[in-house]
């Protein structure tokens, strides 16, 4: 789809696109409220676009992903100036992550722990190797992520294959490190 | 007859993701047909994204608005 658009093809490229864009918003913006905003703002953005203008022959797809992408970017900075002076975030839920609801204690301990390892894997990643696997788990080709975060499209195999081994091996060493710590604990009989 | 170069690690994770062109696709099917050290690679590599997969679950319980929802609420602002 190009941007001379017709109302109703927009509504259908509307329909086919907003909960895979929401879906990498919310993993980069943590709340639902920003995540909506964010991508209400980047279809109305891109709505608005006229034939030639911002992103040029790139497909509406990786466009759109490239505009929710840049405004969660700005979202993040103001936050974080926010915070820097000490004020409330604007919304209620700003954990990074919703947590799910737990089946039982047992479950919700397990899942809460994994939870934390990998919030804690992922914090541990560049913005750059975070953005390639959120962008590849909303479904974008290789060719769409290139134009989404403006790189060389030969290079994108490799950054995700770089940010996935790094996910792994920051995972693995913590969970590594869970376990030799229990076992400590459970030596020193805790 | 020239022997196909061996995959590097981004191009096996290429090849998962089906982003190759379809000659060196079909080469590295024929390829980890023959060897059994490369279909192990290939192997650890998709644990590597099940990893993520399973770890990041959480992430998508924020499970997206009804797509209704998020149409009405985006034609309203479309009439602003």
């Amino acid at each position: 789809m190009n941007h001379d658009h017709t109302p109703t093809q927009f509504e259908e490229f509307y329909r086919q696109e907003a909960r895979a864009v929401y879906r990498f918003v919310y993993s980069r913006v943590g709340n639902h409220a920003d995540a909506l905003e964010v991508v209400q703002e980047s279809f109305l953005a891109l709505y608005r676009l006229k034939p030639g203008g911002e992103g040029g022959d790139c497909p509406d797809r990786a466009l759109l992903f490239r505009l929710a992408r840049n405004r969660a970017i700005d979202l993040l900075r103001r936050r974080r100036t926010r915070d820097a002076f000490g004020q409330e975030a604007a919304t209620g839920n700003v954990l990074p992550f919703r947590i799910a609801e737990p089946r039982t204690p047992e479950d919700a301990l397990l899942e809460k722990e994994r939870e934390q390892l990998a919030a804690a894997a992922l914090a541990g990643l560049s913005e750059r190797d975070r953005e390639c696997l959120a962008l590849r788990r909303s479904g974008l080709n290789y060719r769409e992520i290139a134009s989404a975060l403006n790189v060389n499209p030969t290079s994108v195999g490799q950054l995700i294959n770089r940010a996935l081994r790094r996910f792994a091996d920051a995972y693995e060493a913590l969970l590594g490190k869970k376990g030799t710590d229990e076992k400590a604990g459970k030596t020193r009989g805790e | 007859m020239k022997k196909p170069e061996k995959p590097e690690e981004s191009e096996l994770l290429a090849y998962l993701d089906e982003e190759l062109a379809p000659e060196r696709q079909a080469e590295i099917r024929r390829m980890l047909a023959a060897s059994w050290e490369l279909r192990a690679q290939l192997a650890r590599i998709e644990r590597r994204v099940e990893r993520y997969i399973e770890a990041t679950a959480f992430q998508s319980s924020g499970e997206p608005p009804d797509v209704d929802d998020l149409w009405r609420d985006f034609s309203g602002r479309l009439g602003r």
